[in-house]
Formats: C-alpha cells, structure tokens, sequence
C-alpha cells in the first residue's frame, strides 16, 4: 500500500451511511423547490408544480419517481430539468411502482 | 454513459454483449465473495471496474494521515444479480458499501429519519391521472447518494 497511515475522508453520502437516505431526500427536495415545485403538506415525498393551468405531480420513492402531468409538453420539460441535475434512467410509461404492476388501458390504468 | 453500454463497449463485438445479455440466470458467473475473487471472471471485473469510476468520478473521498482517535467505518463490496421480467439474466452489478453499523451517534452522524411515500397518496395519484388521462412516466435516479456533500466527518481505510 502506497500510504499506510492514511484514511480516506468520505465526501459523499455512501449506500450505508446512517445519514445517507436522509440526505438524498433532503438534497432532492431543495433542487425540485428551487425548480419551483412545492411539497405536499400531508405527504412530504409529493412534490406539485402549478404554471397557469398545467399541473404535474412528483412522487419520490428513494431512487424512484413518478411523474405526471397534465400536459406532454410540461411532462417532456420537467423530465428534461432532472436529466439536467441528476443522471435519470427514463423508463417511459409507468409500468412498475414499489411493487404495483401498473397497465394502460383505454378505460384507464389498471393496478396489480 | 449508461452501464450496459460501457459494459458491452468493452468486449470484442456488440454481438458478444448481448449474448451476455441474454444469458438464462442459470449461466450466470457466480457471485464473488469478495474484491479479489472478482479478478477471476471478466463480468464482474467490469462491474467493480464501473462502480469504481462512478465512485471516482463523483470524487467521493480524500486521502488524508490518519487522524488521532478517529472511527473508522468498515465498508465492503456487494455483488447481486439483476433479472429481466422473464428470468434473464439483465446485469452484473458491484456496489461498494459502508457499514453503517460501524457509525458512532453523534460522532459519525446525528439524524437519519427519511420520510417514504404513503401509498395513500399514490393511489390518489393515480387516480387523478387515470381519471383526466393524463401521461404518467417512471424515471429511476442513478447513485442517488452520491449527490450532495456530506457534511459529517465519517473515515473509511
């Protein structure tokens, strides 16, 4: 070993840090406010953003999100804004969540 | 890049990388016990290979002489298997780790409470959107925790 005596001092949160889960929730929230999306006050890891009449709702869960919006265009910008920030896998439409299966359908959305 | 890509860029032929791709779960290398034995297969060498530059790249420590007195945390290399829907095997994937067991209160970290979704308000989530036909995506976060700065003084060897 090149420097026996030496530690590494951890600048970033690692998976297993106590404080890890914490922070990302935290560091997540300021950016998406700071876009100009507002926390939900009954659940904190809804985020709503309201431009004019177009409305979409974030929902976080660790490493994964939802995203819907009430229009494409303000669906496509805002999927845009967090590639900008954060490196997103972009899995289209919603398929897979916390363990619900989700179908599109004509009548809507089915849930298994 | 995305993982997949550097993974198959690697080999000789694109057509190599999905036939690795497309392995049944039954062929897959078996999981190493630990950093070294990684050396022997090439799959898993390259997945230590990508965690390790996504660990350099987001410069996630220092090399400092050891403090007096210092906790030093114990960390560890965790190795899984990730499957396609079908039972395919999908990839390979190293994941350094630290022991958060090995943390001291107050000394390593104070508070860690995160709040988590209520399924609640996903069900009402979706039931707006499936009542105004609204688009609905799913995006997934890359080493979420490598983003921000740790403000907590925490050592690993």
């Amino acid at each position: 070993m090149v420097a026996p005596n030496h530690v590494c001092l951890l600048q970033k949160y690692f998976y297993g840090l106590k404080q890890a889960p914490r922070a990302w929730h935290k560091w997540f929230s300021s950016f998406v406010q700071w876009s100009g999306f507002s926390p939900s006050t009954s659940d904190p890891s809804l985020f709503v953003y309201t431009v004019v009449a177009d409305i979409t709702y974030l929902l976080l869960y660790v490493d994964d999100i939802i995203l819907t919006a009430s229009s494409t265009l303000v669906l496509r910008r805002l999927t845009k804004l967090l590639h900008s920030e954060f490196t997103v896998t972009h899995l289209g439409d919603l398929h897979d969540f916390l363990g619900i299966s989700v179908t599109h359908s004509v009548d809507g959305l089915f849930l298994s | 890049m995305r993982a997949t890509h550097s993974q198959m860029g690697s080999l000789s032929s694109p057509m190599q990388g999905m036939a690795l791709l497309q392995r049944p779960a039954s062929l897959a290398s078996p999981l190493p016990g630990n950093c070294h034995a990684t050396l022997a297969d090439v799959n898993w060498h390259m997945a230590v290979a990508e965690e390790y530059k996504a660990l350099i790249d987001n410069g996630t420590w220092c090399l400092i002489p050891r403090p007096p007195r210092a906790n030093i945390i114990t960390d560890k290399w965790v190795f899984k298997l990730k499957y396609h829907v079908d039972g395919s095997l999908a990839r390979q994937k190293a994941r350094w780790v630290v022991h958060g067991l090995s943390q001291q209160y107050d000394i390593d970290y104070d508070e860690t409470f995160s709040p988590v979704v209520k399924l609640a308000t996903i069900r009402v989530v979706l039931g707006i959107t499936a009542s105004r036909s609204w688009p609905i995506h799913q995006l997934d976060v890359k080493n979420v925790f490598l983003h921000g700065h740790l403000n907590e003084t925490d050592y690993c060897v």
